[in-house]
Protein backbone atom coordinates (compact mmCIF):
# COMPACT_ATOMS: atom_id res chain seq x y z
CA UNK A 1 0.00 0.00 0.00
CA UNK A 2 1.56 3.19 -1.07
CA UNK A 3 1.71 5.74 1.54
CA UNK A 4 -1.09 8.16 0.11
CA UNK A 5 -3.20 5.07 -0.07
CA UNK A 6 -2.23 4.24 3.83
CA UNK A 7 -2.78 7.98 4.55
CA UNK A 8 -6.63 8.11 2.90
CA UNK A 9 -7.96 4.93 4.73
CA UNK A 10 -6.25 5.95 7.85
CA UNK A 11 -8.57 9.42 7.59
CA UNK A 12 -11.47 7.15 6.43
CA UNK A 13 -11.37 5.48 9.62
CA UNK A 14 -10.49 8.39 11.76
CA UNK A 15 -13.48 10.25 10.23
CA UNK A 16 -16.08 7.84 10.73
CA UNK A 17 -18.79 8.47 13.29
CA UNK A 18 -17.48 7.20 16.63
CA UNK A 19 -20.72 6.05 17.27
CA UNK A 20 -20.29 3.54 14.22
CA UNK A 21 -17.43 2.00 16.18
CA UNK A 22 -17.74 -1.14 18.45
CA UNK A 23 -15.28 -3.46 19.66
CA UNK A 24 -16.68 -6.26 21.70
CA UNK A 25 -14.67 -9.09 23.41
CA UNK A 26 -16.22 -12.18 24.63
CA UNK A 27 -14.69 -14.98 26.50
CA UNK A 28 -16.61 -18.01 26.03
CA UNK A 29 -17.05 -21.12 27.50
CA UNK A 30 -16.89 -23.57 24.75
CA UNK A 31 -19.16 -27.10 24.63
CA UNK A 32 -17.82 -29.30 20.96
CA UNK A 33 -18.97 -32.10 19.71
CA UNK A 34 -17.11 -33.95 16.64
CA UNK A 35 -17.80 -36.48 14.60
CA UNK A 36 -15.43 -38.24 11.91
CA UNK A 37 -15.90 -41.18 9.34
CA UNK A 38 -18.74 -42.89 11.00
CA UNK A 39 -20.34 -43.11 14.07
CA UNK A 40 -17.30 -44.72 16.14
CA UNK A 41 -15.34 -41.74 16.09
CA UNK A 42 -17.30 -39.76 18.17
CA UNK A 43 -15.32 -36.83 20.43
CA UNK A 44 -16.90 -34.26 22.83
CA UNK A 45 -15.48 -31.80 24.76
CA UNK A 46 -15.36 -28.65 26.59
CA UNK A 47 -12.99 -25.91 26.71
CA UNK A 48 -12.50 -22.03 27.18
CA UNK A 49 -13.06 -19.99 24.21
CA UNK A 50 -12.37 -16.01 23.43
CA UNK A 51 -14.19 -14.34 20.33
CA UNK A 52 -13.42 -10.59 19.53
CA UNK A 53 -15.30 -8.56 16.77
CA UNK A 54 -15.01 -4.60 15.84
CA UNK A 55 -17.63 -3.10 13.57
CA UNK A 56 -17.11 -0.29 11.90
CA UNK A 57 -20.28 1.41 9.99
CA UNK A 58 -21.42 -1.46 7.46
CA UNK A 59 -18.31 -3.19 7.82
CA UNK A 60 -17.40 -5.72 10.58
CA UNK A 61 -14.54 -8.23 11.34
CA UNK A 62 -14.72 -11.76 13.83
CA UNK A 63 -12.33 -13.84 15.01
CA UNK A 64 -12.36 -16.61 17.94
CA UNK A 65 -10.06 -19.00 19.18
CA UNK A 66 -10.82 -21.99 20.88
CA UNK A 67 -8.93 -24.61 22.23
CA UNK A 68 -10.84 -28.07 23.54
CA UNK A 69 -9.86 -30.74 24.86
CA UNK A 70 -11.70 -33.80 22.91
CA UNK A 71 -12.40 -37.04 24.75
CA UNK A 72 -13.79 -39.72 22.64
CA UNK A 73 -17.82 -40.82 24.00
CA UNK A 74 -18.85 -43.79 25.56
CA UNK A 75 -20.24 -44.71 22.08
CA UNK A 76 -17.47 -44.93 19.89
CA UNK A 77 -14.54 -47.33 19.94
CA UNK A 78 -11.32 -44.39 20.10
CA UNK A 79 -8.71 -44.88 21.96
CA UNK A 80 -7.73 -41.89 22.47
CA UNK A 81 -8.48 -37.60 22.91
CA UNK A 82 -6.64 -35.16 21.55
CA UNK A 83 -6.64 -31.10 21.66
CA UNK A 84 -8.08 -29.24 19.13
CA UNK A 85 -7.62 -25.36 18.81
CA UNK A 86 -9.71 -23.89 16.10
CA UNK A 87 -9.00 -20.22 14.77
CA UNK A 88 -12.46 -18.53 12.64
CA UNK A 89 -11.94 -15.11 11.55
CA UNK A 90 -14.93 -13.40 9.17
CA UNK A 91 -15.28 -10.38 7.03
CA UNK A 92 -18.68 -9.18 7.04
CA UNK A 93 -20.58 -6.24 4.90
CA UNK A 94 -24.13 -5.09 6.05
CA UNK A 95 -25.84 -5.15 2.67
CA UNK A 96 -29.52 -4.36 4.50
CA UNK A 97 -30.37 -3.50 8.17
CA UNK A 98 -30.92 -7.13 8.63
CA UNK A 99 -28.39 -8.94 6.10
CA UNK A 100 -24.80 -9.14 5.84
CA UNK A 101 -22.61 -10.86 3.19
CA UNK A 102 -19.69 -12.77 4.70
CA UNK A 103 -16.53 -14.00 3.66
CA UNK A 104 -13.96 -16.31 6.33
CA UNK A 105 -11.23 -18.55 7.00
CA UNK A 106 -11.35 -21.55 9.30
CA UNK A 107 -8.51 -23.28 10.37
CA UNK A 108 -8.93 -26.24 13.19
CA UNK A 109 -5.75 -28.20 14.34
CA UNK A 110 -5.38 -30.94 16.62
CA UNK A 111 -2.30 -32.18 18.26
CA UNK A 112 -3.06 -35.72 16.96
CA UNK A 113 -2.91 -36.21 13.49
CA UNK A 114 -3.83 -39.85 14.12
CA UNK A 115 -6.65 -39.26 16.08
CA UNK A 116 -8.80 -36.77 14.28
CA UNK A 117 -8.34 -34.26 11.19
CA UNK A 118 -6.85 -30.98 10.92
CA UNK A 119 -9.01 -28.52 8.66
CA UNK A 120 -8.41 -25.61 6.98
CA UNK A 121 -11.41 -23.90 4.29
CA UNK A 122 -12.30 -21.16 3.42
CA UNK A 123 -16.30 -19.42 3.45
CA UNK A 124 -18.71 -17.76 1.69
CA UNK A 125 -22.40 -17.01 3.20
CA UNK A 126 -24.73 -14.57 4.82
CA UNK A 127 -25.87 -14.13 8.29
CA UNK A 128 -29.32 -12.38 9.24
CA UNK A 129 -29.78 -10.86 12.47
CA UNK A 130 -33.37 -9.46 13.86
CA UNK A 131 -34.12 -7.21 17.41
CA UNK A 132 -36.29 -9.44 19.49
CA UNK A 133 -36.43 -6.55 21.76
CA UNK A 134 -34.58 -3.35 23.15
CA UNK A 135 -31.17 -4.84 23.51
CA UNK A 136 -31.74 -8.04 22.55
CA UNK A 137 -30.58 -9.71 18.89
CA UNK A 138 -30.66 -13.05 17.43
CA UNK A 139 -29.20 -14.05 14.15
CA UNK A 140 -28.26 -16.92 12.03
CA UNK A 141 -25.79 -17.41 9.66
CA UNK A 142 -25.52 -20.03 6.37
CA UNK A 143 -22.42 -20.16 4.35
CA UNK A 144 -20.64 -23.17 2.15
CA UNK A 145 -17.18 -23.82 3.04
CA UNK A 146 -15.15 -24.24 0.35
CA UNK A 147 -11.49 -25.60 -0.33
CA UNK A 148 -11.06 -27.07 2.02
CA UNK A 149 -7.69 -28.95 3.25
CA UNK A 150 -7.45 -32.11 5.39
CA UNK A 151 -4.01 -33.11 7.29
CA UNK A 152 -5.32 -36.67 5.58
CA UNK A 153 -5.57 -35.60 2.27
CA UNK A 154 -9.07 -35.82 0.25
CA UNK A 155 -11.62 -33.44 -0.69
CA UNK A 156 -14.85 -31.61 0.16
CA UNK A 157 -16.63 -30.18 -2.53
CA UNK A 158 -20.19 -30.32 -0.62
CA UNK A 159 -18.86 -28.49 2.60
CA UNK A 160 -21.59 -26.06 4.58
CA UNK A 161 -22.09 -24.59 7.89
CA UNK A 162 -25.18 -23.15 9.89
CA UNK A 163 -25.23 -21.07 13.00
CA UNK A 164 -27.47 -19.33 15.51
CA UNK A 165 -26.99 -17.01 18.26
CA UNK A 166 -28.21 -14.19 20.58
CA UNK A 167 -27.01 -11.22 22.10
CA UNK A 168 -28.57 -9.84 25.25
CA UNK A 169 -27.74 -6.51 26.89
CA UNK A 170 -27.57 -6.88 30.35
CA UNK A 171 -26.24 -3.31 31.03
CA UNK A 172 -24.38 -0.66 28.71
CA UNK A 173 -21.22 -2.35 28.12
CA UNK A 174 -21.92 -6.04 29.19
CA UNK A 175 -23.69 -8.50 27.19
CA UNK A 176 -24.68 -12.55 27.42
CA UNK A 177 -24.07 -14.50 24.19
CA UNK A 178 -24.87 -17.69 22.80
CA UNK A 179 -23.73 -18.81 19.41
CA UNK A 180 -24.16 -22.19 17.78
CA UNK A 181 -22.07 -23.39 14.48
CA UNK A 182 -22.50 -26.46 12.76
CA UNK A 183 -20.01 -27.28 10.20
CA UNK A 184 -20.79 -30.26 7.33
CA UNK A 185 -17.33 -31.03 5.26
CA UNK A 186 -18.12 -33.99 2.52
CA UNK A 187 -14.74 -35.42 2.99
CA UNK A 188 -14.01 -37.36 -0.26
CA UNK A 189 -11.24 -40.01 0.45
CA UNK A 190 -8.80 -42.22 -1.94
CA UNK A 191 -7.33 -44.31 0.71
CA UNK A 192 -4.33 -46.36 -1.22
CA UNK A 193 -4.99 -44.91 -4.46
CA UNK A 194 -7.75 -47.30 -4.15
CA UNK A 195 -11.66 -46.46 -4.84
CA UNK A 196 -13.38 -43.07 -3.46
CA UNK A 197 -14.65 -43.56 -0.21
CA UNK A 198 -17.29 -41.15 1.89
CA UNK A 199 -15.52 -39.78 5.20
CA UNK A 200 -17.78 -36.91 6.48
CA UNK A 201 -16.69 -34.78 8.93
CA UNK A 202 -18.94 -32.66 11.42
CA UNK A 203 -18.40 -30.14 14.28
CA UNK A 204 -20.81 -28.88 16.14
CA UNK A 205 -20.23 -26.23 18.70
CA UNK A 206 -21.66 -24.17 21.41
CA UNK A 207 -20.44 -21.17 22.90
CA UNK A 208 -21.93 -18.50 26.10
CA UNK A 209 -19.82 -16.37 27.00
CA UNK A 210 -20.15 -12.87 28.69
CA UNK A 211 -19.43 -9.62 26.32
CA UNK A 212 -17.29 -6.52 26.95
CA UNK A 213 -18.63 -3.87 24.90
CA UNK A 214 -16.58 -0.79 23.72
CA UNK B 1 -104.49 82.84 37.13
CA UNK B 2 -101.29 82.37 35.22
CA UNK B 3 -99.36 84.33 37.95
CA UNK B 4 -101.12 82.32 40.51
CA UNK B 5 -99.91 79.25 38.74
CA UNK B 6 -96.49 80.41 38.24
CA UNK B 7 -96.55 80.69 41.76
CA UNK B 8 -97.28 77.61 42.45
CA UNK B 9 -94.79 75.73 40.18
CA UNK B 10 -91.90 78.09 41.63
CA UNK B 11 -92.79 77.36 45.69
CA UNK B 12 -93.32 73.45 44.19
CA UNK B 13 -89.28 73.86 42.90
CA UNK B 14 -87.90 74.93 45.91
CA UNK B 15 -85.80 77.48 44.91
CA UNK B 16 -83.31 77.08 47.46
CA UNK B 17 -82.70 73.44 45.59
CA UNK B 18 -81.93 75.21 42.21
CA UNK B 19 -78.94 77.58 44.11
CA UNK B 20 -77.43 74.49 45.74
CA UNK B 21 -76.95 73.20 42.43
CA UNK B 22 -74.73 76.09 41.52
CA UNK B 23 -72.70 74.82 44.35
CA UNK B 24 -71.66 78.48 44.49
CA UNK B 25 -72.01 80.35 47.48
CA UNK B 26 -71.99 84.05 46.69
CA UNK B 27 -69.68 86.50 48.39
CA UNK B 28 -71.64 89.48 47.58
CA UNK B 29 -73.89 90.53 50.68
CA UNK B 30 -76.65 92.52 48.26
CA UNK B 31 -76.92 89.04 46.19
CA UNK B 32 -77.21 86.84 49.20
CA UNK B 33 -80.10 89.33 49.91
CA UNK B 34 -81.61 89.34 46.96
CA UNK B 35 -81.16 85.73 46.68
CA UNK B 36 -83.34 85.21 50.11
CA UNK B 37 -85.81 87.89 48.85
CA UNK B 38 -86.11 85.55 45.75
CA UNK B 39 -86.43 82.87 48.05
CA UNK B 40 -89.37 84.72 50.05
CA UNK B 41 -90.90 85.05 46.96
CA UNK B 42 -90.50 88.62 46.97
CA UNK B 43 -90.05 89.03 43.30
CA UNK B 44 -89.56 92.86 42.69
CA UNK B 45 -87.59 93.09 45.98
CA UNK B 46 -84.73 90.48 44.13
CA UNK B 47 -84.88 92.30 40.84
CA UNK B 48 -84.07 95.52 42.95
CA UNK B 49 -81.29 93.83 44.84
CA UNK B 50 -79.70 92.18 42.15
CA UNK B 51 -79.63 94.94 40.06
CA UNK B 52 -77.71 96.87 42.55
CA UNK B 53 -75.79 93.84 43.31
CA UNK B 54 -74.62 94.44 39.50
CA UNK B 55 -73.40 98.13 40.34
CA UNK B 56 -71.47 96.29 42.77
CA UNK B 57 -67.54 94.77 41.80
CA UNK B 58 -68.91 91.18 41.66
CA UNK B 59 -66.77 88.00 40.86
CA UNK B 60 -67.60 86.40 37.55
CA UNK B 61 -69.68 83.74 39.41
CA UNK B 62 -71.25 86.35 41.09
CA UNK B 63 -72.24 88.33 38.45
CA UNK B 64 -73.13 85.06 36.43
CA UNK B 65 -75.22 83.60 39.46
CA UNK B 66 -76.68 87.18 39.90
CA UNK B 67 -78.04 87.41 35.88
CA UNK B 68 -79.57 84.21 36.37
CA UNK B 69 -81.46 85.26 39.45
CA UNK B 70 -82.71 88.45 37.38
CA UNK B 71 -83.44 85.77 34.61
CA UNK B 72 -85.71 83.50 37.50
CA UNK B 73 -87.21 86.46 39.17
CA UNK B 74 -88.38 88.58 35.59
CA UNK B 75 -89.60 84.98 34.47
CA UNK B 76 -91.48 84.56 37.68
CA UNK B 77 -93.24 88.30 36.97
CA UNK B 78 -93.77 87.31 33.27
CA UNK B 79 -91.40 89.96 31.70
CA UNK B 80 -89.89 87.00 29.78
CA UNK B 81 -87.84 89.33 27.76
CA UNK B 82 -86.07 90.64 30.29
CA UNK B 83 -85.45 86.83 31.63
CA UNK B 84 -84.40 85.76 28.77
CA UNK B 85 -82.05 89.14 28.11
CA UNK B 86 -80.65 88.19 31.99
CA UNK B 87 -80.61 84.53 31.14
CA UNK B 88 -78.24 85.16 27.97
CA UNK B 89 -75.70 87.53 30.08
CA UNK B 90 -75.51 84.53 32.69
CA UNK B 91 -74.87 82.35 29.48
CA UNK B 92 -72.27 84.45 27.96
CA UNK B 93 -70.29 84.94 31.44
CA UNK B 94 -70.55 81.00 32.20
CA UNK B 95 -71.60 79.08 29.26
CA UNK B 96 -71.13 76.04 30.74
CA UNK B 97 -73.85 76.98 33.42
CA UNK B 98 -76.78 74.83 33.12
CA UNK B 99 -80.13 74.40 34.87
CA UNK B 100 -81.50 70.90 36.45
CA UNK B 101 -84.40 70.38 34.52
CA UNK B 102 -85.82 68.07 37.47
CA UNK B 103 -85.85 71.28 39.93
CA UNK B 104 -86.56 74.38 37.59
CA UNK B 105 -90.14 74.99 36.30
CA UNK B 106 -90.52 74.04 32.27
CA UNK B 107 -91.49 77.66 31.75
CA UNK B 108 -88.20 78.91 33.52
CA UNK B 109 -86.07 76.03 31.47
CA UNK B 110 -88.00 76.78 28.13
CA UNK B 111 -86.71 80.77 28.59
CA UNK B 112 -83.20 80.03 29.48
CA UNK B 113 -82.35 77.62 26.41
CA UNK B 114 -84.28 80.07 24.68
CA UNK B 115 -81.38 82.54 25.69
CA UNK B 116 -79.04 79.84 25.18
CA UNK B 117 -79.89 79.89 21.45
CA UNK B 118 -79.84 83.64 20.69
CA UNK B 119 -76.09 83.86 21.75
CA UNK B 120 -72.93 82.19 20.43
CA UNK B 121 -71.05 80.07 22.77
CA UNK B 122 -68.96 77.00 23.08
CA UNK B 123 -70.10 74.84 26.06
CA UNK B 124 -68.93 72.17 27.45
CA UNK B 125 -65.48 71.78 25.99
CA UNK B 126 -64.46 68.24 27.07
CA UNK B 127 -61.23 66.39 26.69
CA UNK B 128 -60.65 62.74 27.46
CA UNK B 129 -58.14 61.21 29.05
CA UNK B 130 -55.75 59.19 25.92
CA UNK B 131 -53.14 57.00 25.50
CA UNK B 132 -52.35 55.60 22.52
CA UNK B 133 -49.41 55.58 19.86
CA UNK B 134 -49.06 57.97 17.34
CA UNK B 135 -51.09 57.29 14.58
CA UNK B 136 -52.90 54.48 16.19
CA UNK B 137 -55.39 56.52 18.05
CA UNK B 138 -56.59 60.17 18.79
CA UNK B 139 -57.95 62.19 21.91
CA UNK B 140 -61.66 62.39 22.01
CA UNK B 141 -62.86 66.08 21.67
CA UNK B 142 -66.40 67.01 22.47
CA UNK B 143 -68.02 70.71 23.05
CA UNK B 144 -71.49 72.08 22.15
CA UNK B 145 -72.14 75.24 19.90
CA UNK B 146 -74.93 77.04 20.74
CA UNK B 147 -75.85 78.66 17.23
CA UNK B 148 -74.57 77.98 13.92
CA UNK B 149 -71.31 78.89 13.81
CA UNK B 150 -67.67 78.27 11.72
CA UNK B 151 -65.93 76.24 13.92
CA UNK B 152 -62.12 75.97 14.19
CA UNK B 153 -60.78 73.67 16.71
CA UNK B 154 -56.86 74.03 17.10
CA UNK B 155 -54.14 72.66 19.22
CA UNK B 156 -51.33 75.27 20.27
CA UNK B 157 -48.48 75.03 22.04
CA UNK B 158 -45.97 77.81 22.33
CA UNK B 159 -45.38 79.29 18.69
CA UNK B 160 -46.84 75.78 17.46
CA UNK B 161 -50.45 75.74 15.96
CA UNK B 162 -52.47 72.81 14.66
CA UNK B 163 -55.40 72.90 13.08
CA UNK B 164 -57.18 69.95 14.25
CA UNK B 165 -61.08 70.41 12.53
CA UNK B 166 -62.69 73.23 10.78
CA UNK B 167 -66.71 73.17 9.91
CA UNK B 168 -69.79 74.99 10.24
CA UNK B 169 -72.40 73.39 12.97
CA UNK B 170 -74.38 73.69 15.55
CA UNK B 171 -75.52 71.44 18.75
CA UNK B 172 -73.01 68.81 20.22
CA UNK B 173 -69.61 67.77 18.02
CA UNK B 174 -67.73 65.47 18.36
CA UNK B 175 -63.94 65.38 16.96
CA UNK B 176 -60.57 64.14 17.18
CA UNK B 177 -56.65 65.43 17.58
CA UNK B 178 -54.55 63.09 16.25
CA UNK B 179 -51.73 64.59 18.23
CA UNK B 180 -49.60 64.12 15.50
CA UNK B 181 -47.30 66.89 13.36
CA UNK B 182 -47.98 67.75 9.30
CA UNK B 183 -44.91 65.21 8.96
CA UNK B 184 -46.34 62.21 11.12
CA UNK B 185 -44.28 62.92 13.93
CA UNK B 186 -45.95 63.14 17.41
CA UNK B 187 -46.39 66.32 19.18
CA UNK B 188 -44.25 67.90 21.46
CA UNK B 189 -44.50 67.12 25.26
CA UNK B 190 -45.71 69.89 27.72
CA UNK B 191 -49.09 71.94 28.04
CA UNK B 192 -51.18 72.04 25.04
CA UNK B 193 -54.15 73.99 25.14
CA UNK B 194 -57.56 72.89 22.80
CA UNK B 195 -58.94 76.14 21.82
CA UNK B 196 -62.19 75.89 19.93
CA UNK B 197 -63.49 79.30 18.03
CA UNK B 198 -66.70 79.68 16.62
CA UNK B 199 -67.30 82.37 14.60
CA UNK B 200 -71.08 83.69 12.86
CA UNK B 201 -71.18 87.22 11.17
CA UNK B 202 -70.09 89.69 14.16
CA UNK B 203 -69.91 87.22 16.76
CA UNK B 204 -67.30 85.37 17.82
CA UNK B 205 -66.74 83.22 20.58
CA UNK B 206 -63.73 81.18 21.85
CA UNK B 207 -63.65 78.16 24.79
CA UNK B 208 -59.98 76.08 25.48
CA UNK B 209 -58.83 73.34 27.42
CA UNK B 210 -55.44 72.64 28.39
CA UNK B 211 -54.15 69.22 28.38
CA UNK B 212 -50.58 67.74 29.11
CA UNK B 213 -48.65 65.46 26.29
CA UNK B 214 -46.13 63.01 27.73
CA UNK B 215 -44.35 60.33 26.33
CA UNK B 216 -43.93 56.85 27.78
CA UNK B 217 -42.17 53.97 26.49
CA UNK B 218 -44.58 51.37 24.15
CA UNK B 219 -44.74 48.17 26.24
CA UNK B 220 -43.45 45.13 24.32
CA UNK B 221 -44.86 41.80 24.30
CA UNK B 222 -43.84 38.64 25.93
CA UNK B 223 -42.70 36.16 23.94
CA UNK B 224 -44.70 32.65 24.03
CA UNK B 225 -43.50 29.77 25.47
CA UNK B 226 -46.82 27.85 24.10
CA UNK B 227 -49.48 28.13 21.66
CA UNK B 228 -52.68 29.39 23.60
CA UNK B 229 -54.98 26.28 22.48
CA UNK B 230 -52.39 23.23 21.88
CA UNK B 231 -50.37 21.13 23.49
CA UNK B 232 -47.40 19.33 22.33
CA UNK B 233 -48.15 15.62 22.15
CA UNK B 234 -46.14 12.60 23.66
CA UNK B 235 -43.37 11.66 20.93
CA UNK B 236 -42.91 8.38 21.94
CA UNK B 237 -46.10 5.44 22.41
CA UNK B 238 -45.91 1.69 23.99
CA UNK B 239 -46.49 -0.50 21.41
CA UNK B 240 -49.23 -3.28 22.14
CA UNK B 241 -48.04 -6.77 23.45
CA UNK B 242 -46.76 -8.92 21.40
CA UNK B 243 -45.55 -12.61 20.58
CA UNK B 244 -42.78 -11.50 17.65
CA UNK B 245 -39.87 -12.18 20.20
CA UNK B 246 -40.89 -15.43 21.07
CA UNK B 247 -41.72 -16.07 17.16
CA UNK B 248 -38.83 -14.67 16.20
CA UNK B 249 -36.43 -16.73 18.15
CA UNK B 250 -38.35 -19.95 17.72
CA UNK B 251 -38.05 -19.59 13.72
CA UNK B 252 -34.41 -18.80 13.63
CA UNK B 253 -33.97 -21.95 16.09
CA UNK B 254 -35.81 -24.40 14.14
CA UNK B 255 -34.40 -22.87 10.70
CA UNK B 256 -30.95 -23.74 12.13
CA UNK B 257 -31.97 -27.40 13.50
CA UNK B 258 -33.67 -28.00 9.94
CA UNK B 259 -30.39 -27.33 8.60
CA UNK B 260 -28.41 -29.21 10.77
CA UNK B 261 -30.61 -32.67 10.33
CA UNK B 262 -30.61 -31.73 6.64
CA UNK B 263 -26.82 -31.59 6.53
CA UNK B 264 -26.74 -34.23 9.08
CA UNK B 265 -24.77 -37.38 7.77
CA UNK B 266 -26.38 -40.48 8.87
CA UNK B 267 -23.15 -42.48 8.81
CA UNK B 268 -21.88 -40.67 12.23
CA UNK B 269 -24.83 -41.81 14.31
CA UNK B 270 -27.28 -39.67 16.00
CA UNK B 271 -27.38 -35.92 15.03
CA UNK B 272 -25.77 -33.84 17.54
CA UNK B 273 -28.35 -32.37 19.62
CA UNK B 274 -27.04 -30.75 23.25
CA UNK B 275 -25.52 -27.73 21.56
CA UNK B 276 -28.31 -27.21 19.40
CA UNK B 277 -30.38 -26.77 22.51
CA UNK B 278 -28.61 -25.87 24.66
CA UNK B 279 -27.88 -22.05 22.47
CA UNK B 280 -31.65 -22.85 21.34
CA UNK B 281 -33.23 -22.61 24.68
CA UNK B 282 -31.39 -19.46 25.15
CA UNK B 283 -32.46 -17.84 22.24
CA UNK B 284 -36.31 -18.98 22.93
CA UNK B 285 -35.89 -17.98 26.18
CA UNK B 286 -34.29 -14.78 25.42
CA UNK B 287 -37.47 -14.60 23.07
CA UNK B 288 -39.91 -15.34 25.27
CA UNK B 289 -38.83 -12.81 27.99
CA UNK B 290 -39.08 -10.13 25.65
CA UNK B 291 -42.16 -11.05 24.59
CA UNK B 292 -43.53 -11.23 28.40
CA UNK B 293 -41.36 -7.86 28.94
CA UNK B 294 -43.06 -4.32 29.05
CA UNK B 295 -42.53 -3.16 25.25
CA UNK B 296 -40.14 -0.30 24.78
CA UNK B 297 -41.54 2.69 24.03
CA UNK B 298 -41.25 3.64 19.86
CA UNK B 299 -41.50 7.39 18.25
CA UNK B 300 -44.87 8.18 17.29
CA UNK B 301 -44.12 9.79 14.03
CA UNK B 302 -47.28 11.51 13.68
CA UNK B 303 -46.78 13.18 17.22
CA UNK B 304 -43.48 13.94 16.53
CA UNK B 305 -44.82 15.48 12.92
CA UNK B 306 -47.48 17.49 15.16
CA UNK B 307 -45.16 18.55 17.39
CA UNK B 308 -42.47 19.85 14.96
CA UNK B 309 -45.38 22.07 13.33
CA UNK B 310 -46.17 23.58 16.59
CA UNK B 311 -42.64 24.29 17.45
CA UNK B 312 -42.47 26.30 13.96
CA UNK B 313 -45.87 27.84 14.58
CA UNK B 314 -44.07 28.97 18.05
CA UNK B 315 -40.93 29.78 16.79
CA UNK B 316 -42.74 31.95 13.95
CA UNK B 317 -44.70 33.90 16.93
CA UNK B 318 -41.85 34.55 18.53
CA UNK B 319 -40.04 36.09 15.40
CA UNK B 320 -42.82 37.77 14.75
CA UNK B 321 -43.49 39.12 18.48
CA UNK B 322 -39.46 40.31 18.66
CA UNK B 323 -40.04 42.23 14.85
CA UNK B 324 -43.27 43.75 16.21
CA UNK B 325 -40.82 44.79 19.48
CA UNK B 326 -38.17 45.70 17.72
CA UNK B 327 -40.78 48.43 16.34
CA UNK B 328 -41.95 49.47 19.34
CA UNK B 329 -38.81 50.17 20.90
CA UNK B 330 -38.61 52.65 18.39
CA UNK B 331 -42.35 54.36 19.42
CA UNK B 332 -43.74 56.13 21.80
CA UNK B 333 -46.91 56.36 23.84
CA UNK B 334 -48.55 59.49 23.97
CA UNK B 335 -50.12 59.86 27.31
CA UNK B 336 -52.91 62.79 27.14
CA UNK B 337 -54.04 64.62 30.15
CA UNK B 338 -56.73 67.36 30.66
CA UNK B 339 -55.64 69.69 33.41
CA UNK B 340 -58.34 71.47 35.46
CA UNK B 341 -59.32 74.72 34.95
CA UNK B 342 -57.30 77.72 36.68
CA UNK B 343 -59.02 78.62 40.24
CA UNK B 344 -61.89 80.94 40.54
CA UNK B 345 -62.41 80.35 36.84
CA UNK B 346 -65.82 80.33 36.15
CA UNK B 347 -67.53 76.51 35.81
Amino acid sequence: MTRSGFITLLGALTAAPAAAQHLVITPQAALVDYGEVSSALRFSGVGPAVQASFTFGRFAAEGSFVSVQMDPTDQTSAAEGFQATEIVGHIRYEVTGYLGLEVGLTSRTTDSEFAAQSIGAASVGVRTHYLLGPGARVWARGGYLAAAQFSGGGSAPLSFEVGLGVDVTLVRHVHLTADYGFEKFGRKTEPGGGAEVTAPIEQSQARLGVAAVF
Amino acid sequence: MRRCSLLLVLALCDPLAVWAQAAHQPKSATLRQALQAYDNLDFTRAVALARRALTERLSGPDQAQTYELLGFAFAAVDSQAKAVDAFKQAILLDPDRQLDQSKVSPKITSLFYSAMGQVLVVRQLRVDSARFIPGQGSVPLRFTITSPARVRVRAVSGATTLLVDSMVTTGLVNTRWTARLPGGDPVATGAWLIVVEATAGQNAYSASQALRVAYNLVDTLPHLTSLPGYQELPETEVPPQSWRPLGLAFLFTTATAVGVVALHSGDLGSAPGTELATVGAVTIGTGLVMTLRKPAPRPATGNILYNKLLREQLAQRNADITKENVKRRQQVVLSVVPLPPPAGAPR
